[in-house]
């Protein structure tokens, strides 16, 4: 009769040569390539390293974006000279902010000029609304409005 | 009364040569960790085929188990010479975690192309045609295969690592007895698996 023991003990055994024939199936040079894996990581590292610094470039290229940004959209407006409206009116056809800002003057003073024409114009008009209310208020009774049915 | 004593001293030494073997793998890893190359090709000369061993018993796979074992040593490597690794006489379980890992990544990624490929995953111990024997390595190969992956575990971390159950319960986080009984039951099941006469080494059905 062969107990437990016996069998874990020939089982073990067992799995102990299977473990031998894995351990010795690499060849003489494993623990060199091994070694030679180590030995490229220093390299790798320094590598990561160098690319990561080569991005100090970006803050620089942002400030110049931004600053060639600025200067598309704001050099035109400086362009136009606020005193004189007729030396912008000589600016380029093609220049369209140029175009816009005059465009928006000549509105202005449109507005500005009609204003007071505007305001005794609604003057008027709510003095002849008040009078046709007051009228309508005083003369129209129950009994006309009944008459007139 | 005299063999009590003669235990306890033989329990004593036993002790006193693990403590001797783990400060000197403690001092070798604190040279690997300045920089001597000797100490590191000791330490590859020593963890290097038993984690190729561990590798292939679970990957099945020469080329497989040795990028395993190539990428298990780069990672101790960078750990230990950066600094990052400090040493509490745990080098070897943290070195076949960090395997374990590493084998359990390169099974999913096997497990998703097998799936993208659409081929059959493998044979199993039980589908051959002739009687298994434990003597036979393929066949116990295939036994070990068709075992669950919890028994399969224990199987390669003590056989194949060569690992002591205190340095497994230290890299499974269990305590040691669990992982007796589980080796325990292991083993029956693959002798059951191989329906074998352990004494006599014949094989029945």
């Amino acid at each position: 009769m062969i107990n437990n023991t016996e069998h874990d003990l020939a089982m073990e055994s067992a799995l102990e040569n299977l473990a031998r024939s894995d351990r010795a199936e690499p060849d003489a040079a494993f623990e060199d390539r091994i070694w030679n894996t180590m030995q490229q990581l220093p390299e790798q590292r320094i590598a990561g390293r160098r690319r990561k610094k080569s991005t100090a470039w970006i803050p620089f290229v942002t400030l110049a974006c931004v600053g060639l940004m600025g200067f598309i959209v704001w050099m035109p407006m400086l362009s136009v000279d606020m005193d004189n409206l007729d030396k912008v009116a000589s600016a380029p056809e093609d220049d369209f902010s140029a175009d816009f800002l005059l465009s928006s003057f000549d509105a202005m003073d449109m507005l500005i000029s009609d204003a007071d024409e505007i305001d005794q114009s609604l003057d008027f008009l709510e003095l002849q609304i008040d009078a046709n209310e007051f009228e309508l208020a005083t003369n129209s009774t129950w009994q006309d409005l009944g008459g007139s049915l | 009364m005299d063999e009590h004593i003669a235990g306890r001293e033989l329990d004593d030494q036993q002790g006193a040569a693990a403590q001797g073997q783990a400060d000197e793998l403690a001092g070798l890893v604190a040279e690997a960790a300045r920089g001597d190359g000797q100490a590191w090709s000791e330490l590859i000369e020593r963890y290097g085929r038993r984690v190729y061993a561990l590798a292939k018993s679970r990957l099945r796979d020469s080329d497989q188990a040795e990028e395993v074992a190539q990428a298990v040593f780069a990672s101790v490597f960078q750990h230990v010479s950066t600094g990052r690794y400090t040493e509490h006489g745990q080098f070897e379980p943290w070195l076949f975690r960090i395997a374990m890992n590493r084998i359990r990544d390169q099974i999913r990624r096997d497990a998703r192309r097998l799936r993208i490929d659409g081929r059959p995953v493998q044979t199993l111990a039980h589908e051959s045609a002739s009687p298994p024997t434990v003597g036979d390595p393929g066949q116990l190969r295939l036994a070990i295969e068709s075992m669950s992956e919890a028994d399969q575990e224990i199987i390669s971390l003590r056989h194949q690592a060569g690992l002591e159950f205190k340095a497994i319960a230290e890299l499974l986080n269990e305590p040691v007895g669990t992982l007796l009984a589980r080796h325990h039951r292991a083993l029956h099941k693959l002798r059951n698996l191989l329906s074998v006469d352990a004494k006599t080494g014949v094989s029945h059905d």
